[in-house]
């Protein structure tokens, strides 16, 4: 490969990481200053009606509660499939979907998934668990669902586990407590997987 | 702080300069933008694209001999990038009157607006995320901040440059490895 080809390009990759981490920090500022703006409305609304404001907090707690226990408990799953690339001409549509979703780039990763053509059931598990992931990132939760429950159905070897806790997760999102609850005590059964945690979003569900 | 201060520690990337820029001139952008028609989001969002690129034309050096405030130059370029916002949102709007201008916005802003990566890139940023954080200093000094080896000795106190030479070489080889590319 040409060095200078590379440079340019490897240039371009930084800088384009660089924005990005640019762009995180100032969505951080800006959600500190439309915080403050809320809180300020929030203390002149007290002013005019106490006992407005308190009901609207005891309603807004209930609210959030089971949506905190999302945010607090989703991460979408690390990307561990690592397609080889001979070189940068042969570029395989799996390693880029792979990398577009390593960048958080899931519209584009989705799309790239699709256009996969999947020769098996467990490689058809593991493209359908990370575009479930993605989905999931897009607030799709009714797609993440559907495909998170066709890997616990149609193949039992692989990301089992990891599907039912996601599906949990996606209930509790929903708000559909039963539901989660049901998946939740599946994964009691078995003992393994993230089992403190577990433990504990039953226990905060009860 | 007046503003050759501003510009030093912009150039330097200090977030607290980042940040007090961002804040004392957000308010007045998003009153200016309104008349664009595009929704509060959009608004938000090209004005955080405009910071990035202010930072990055001081790390370039191109804010030493300015003629006109900070904040003038960032909503020059805010300008720009509202106008080519409701471009691409199907917004009539007319040409962005580049000549009454006193710098060229168009062409400080096409690097930033222009650029899709390509596939190889996405393979790169991949592979570099991956990296230790050692090596990504360096690169990161070398390929965006544009210091050179000699600079960049100094600034990380290494003993030598050929050390930080190697060094390079090295992350750059992981960085192959990374991504699985065999040269």
């Amino acid at each position: 490969m040409e060095d200078l080809e590379f440079d340019k390009n490897l240039k371009k990759a930084i800088t384009a990481t660089e924005r990005k981490q640019q762009k995180m920090f100032l969505k951080s500022v800006e959600k500190s200053i439309e915080k403050s703006k809320k809180t300020n409305w929030l203390i002149a609304a007290s002013i005019a009606t106490i006992i407005g404001l308190s009901s609207y907090f005891i309603f807004s707690n209930q609210v959030v509660s089971n949506q905190e226990l999302y945010a607090k408990n989703f991460t979408p799953y690390e990307n561990v499939v690592v397609p080889i690339v001979r070189n940068n001409k042969e570029l395989t549509t799996k390693a880029l979907a792979f990398a577009y979703y390593e960048l958080g780039e899931y519209e584009k990763a989705i799309d790239l998934f699709n256009q996969l053509t999947i020769t098996n059931n467990t490689e058809k598990a593991t493209i359908n668990f990370y575009k479930a992931n993605a989905n999931l990132m897009l607030d799709n939760y009714t797609n993440a669902k559907d495909l998170f429950l066709q890997i616990v159905k149609n193949n039992k070897k692989v990301w089992q586990q990891e599907s039912i806790w996601y599906l949990a997760l996606i209930f509790i999102k929903l708000e559909d407590i039963d539901n989660a609850k049901l998946f939740l005590q599946k994964l009691q059964q078995l003992n393994s997987y993230k089992i403190n945690k577990v433990n504990d979003l039953l226990k905060s569900l009860d | 702080m007046n503003e050759q201060q501003l510009i030093l520690r912009l150039k330097i990337s200090d977030k607290k300069t980042l940040e007090k820029i961002y804040i004392d001139n957000r308010d007045s952008f998003i009153n200016f933008a309104r008349k664009f028609n595009l929704s509060d989001n959009d608004i938000i969002d090209v004005y955080q694209d405009a910071i990035i690129v202010l930072q990055e034309k001081a790390i370039e050096g191109k804010l030493e001999n300015l003629n006109c405030t900070i904040s003038t130059y960032l909503f020059g370029i805010g300008k720009y990038m509202l106008f080519e916002k409701a471009r691409k949102n199907n917004k009539t709007v007319s040409n962005f009157p580049l000549e009454n201008e006193a710098y060229n916005y168009k062409k400080i802003t096409e690097d930033f607006i222009d650029e899709e990566p390509n596939e190889f890139q996405i393979l790169l940023q991949k592979g570099f995320a991956s990296l230790g954080k050692k090596c990504k200093e360096v690169l990161t000094l070398f390929y965006y901040r544009g210091f050179t080896i000699d600079e960049i000795t100094e600034k990380l106190n290494y003993n030598n440059k050929n050390v930080v030479k190697s060094h390079k070489s090295r992350c750059i080889k992981q960085l192959k490895e990374n991504i699985n590319i065999k040269s």
